[in-house]
């Protein structure tokens, strides 16, 4: 999943905030999650790591999973800004049914 | 505010925050201040006014906070927890900061009503801040988030001073 950066994801820093960040990355799990598993799934937990400021560009999400349980799914995502890793993200999903 | 919502708060039913000074009915809100950043305001978070010291902020779930299966979206949990805990960094620590890792556990999907955010600074040491934000709704508690954060030298304020005349 992409993401193109505009002035209403920054905040006052002018970065984007880590929250547009976090949307993203739990999208495109979420999206990852659903093209494979093929059932309904919500995040559970998810941790993310910040390595750099986004100023502007185009913001990738790529996802894979590392773990497919009974009830549980356990993914990553690597966010990259113009060929540049900004954010790495590992969550848990819940399969609802 | 509506009549409603002034019963309520009256009537003191249910602690929304479940913390020390403990936060009842609907509490009333007051501007998110600028710096929270466009992400948060356009989000519909606001802040809990009245609480001294530390940071509450407060979001009305609606449709457009909503995922597919109607439930309030992780992304939007985890950023009126980020809000609240880098708010409550600069109100404490007086410089900003930036978030360098967090995490978010969510207990139990919300669909409707208000949710609570409290922030709490767990630890500050040589420029980072550890910090959590307790998230409930109507009561419940619905996530826990638990965020690291870089302190930043804060040019404003340190441009401030040199035209206030530092030699």
């Amino acid at each position: 999943m992409s993401l193109r950066v505009e002035e209403k994801h920054l905040n006052v820093a002018g970065v984007v905030h880590g929250g547009v960040t976090f949307a993203l990355a739990d999208s495109s799990i979420g999206y990852a999650i659903h093209s494979v598993v093929r059932r309904r799934s919500t995040t559970a937990e998810m941790k993310i790591n910040y390595l750099r400021p986004v100023v502007g560009g185009v913001m990738l999400s790529r996802s894979r999973i590392l773990r497919r349980g009974r009830t549980l799914v356990v993914a990553k995502a690597e966010v990259s800004c113009d060929g540049t890793m900004v954010a790495e993200a590992l969550a848990t999903f819940a399969l609802l049914d | 505010m509506s009549s409603d919502d002034s019963r309520q708060t009256r009537s003191r039913p249910r602690s929304l925050t479940g913390g020390r000074e403990a936060i009842s009915g609907r509490p009333p809100s007051a501007k998110l201040p600028s710096i929270a950043g466009a992400p948060s305001e356009l989000a519909g978070i606001e802040r809990v006014a009245g609480v001294e010291p530390g940071t509450v902020l407060r979001l009305e779930a609606g449709s457009n906070h909503l995922d597919q299966h109607g439930a309030v979206d992780a992304s939007v949990l985890f950023l009126l927890a980020d809000t609240a805990v880098a708010l409550e960094i600069l109100r404490s620590q007086r410089t900003d900061c930036t978030t360098a890792e967090a995490k978010i556990n969510i207990l139990r999907p919300v669909s409707s009503g208000l949710v609570v955010a409290r922030a709490r600074i767990l630890h500050v040491k040589d420029g980072l801040v550890v910090a959590e934000a307790s998230l409930r709704c109507e009561g419940r508690r619905v996530a826990e988030a638990l965020f690291t954060y870089a302190l930043l030298p804060s040019p404003k304020r340190e441009g401030a001073a040199a035209s206030a005349g530092s030699p």
